[in-house]
């Protein structure tokens, strides 16, 4: 599995590129707001509690910058990635204590078949490392020029 | 959705992560990302939880979860997804009142998405 897997899972009207929120709390409910609106779902709660407690039992926000509020879900059939972004940045308990501006939410089902769930945080975690590649998802103009940014080496 | 329903789904949720929790391979790899795992604290979660639950329905749900691994599970179009019977149209309607509702066929407690 590779990013462009990874970016597979995810759409333009699952991207958010600029928050409203401004808290914690805040930010979960607008990304899962996406995420019922694209799949037509009404009930928040299966979902935004799910994310709530993943959070409590340790942030999701290992950095640097960025964010990966995940967890299974009875709402879903198949994996699915929501992606936000924050200019100002949001007090998301990270573990260094700094701002999150990126935020990927990933909402797997309750089994998913060759661990994809995994593999994608795995893939995920290791392309935000880099600075560089930080940098130009938090300056892309569109969904087209943020998974431009992703794909690249 | 009702107070009832909504715990038992939580609860439901929650026996998900636990069981990655408790698959040490892959509570491994989530630590490996830095994501933490304490199936301990997820299991007194879920006991807090079921205590909340109307004496009544956690019966009910503690049997079911001794024959289905998945005992509370979501209607999808139409039908129950553990056992993909048809679900009545009614179902619907009775959703925001304070009742836990239960598939016809297979028992497992429904409830809408």
């Amino acid at each position: 599995m590779d990013i462009k897997d990874v970016l597979r899972l995810t759409s333009p009207a699952l991207f958010i590129p600029e928050l409203k929120a401004t808290d914690k709390n805040g930010v979960l409910e607008e990304m899962v707001a996406v995420l019922l609106a694209d799949r037509k779902l009404t009930n928040k709660d299966t979902v935004l509690t799910m994310l709530a407690h993943r959070e409590e039992m340790g942030s999701t926000a290992v950095g640097p910058g960025v964010a990966f509020p995940h967890g299974r879900s009875l709402a879903t059939e198949d994996l699915i990635i929501v992606v936000a972004r924050s200019a100002a940045g949001v007090d998301f308990d990270s573990i260094d204590g700094e701002p999150t501006y990126l935020f990927f939410m990933l909402i797997a089902p309750p089994q998913d078949s060759g661990n994809q769930y995994i593999r994608s945080l795995a893939v995920l975690t290791e392309k935000l490392q880099n600075e560089g590649t930080r940098t130009a998802l938090r300056e892309a103009a569109d969904y087209e020029a943020f998974s431009g940014a992703l794909t690249e080496e | 959705m009702n107070r009832q329903l909504n715990i038992l789904v939580d609860v439901q949720n929650k026996e998900l992560t636990l069981r990655d929790a408790e698959d040490t391979e892959r509570a491994k790899e989530f630590e490996a990302l830095g994501f933490k795992m304490d199936p301990e604290k997820i299991r007194g979660e879920i006991a807090k939880l079921i205590e909340e639950v109307d004496p009544k329905h956690r019966g009910y749900y503690l049997r079911l979860k001794k024959k289905y691994s998945d005992p509370v599970v979501p209607v999808r179009d139409g039908h129950c997804t553990g056992c993909y019977a048809n679900v009545p149209t009614s179902f619907t309607s009775v959703m925001n009142e304070n009742k836990v509702q239960n598939c016809e066929s297979c028992g497992r407690i429904i409830f809408q998405i």
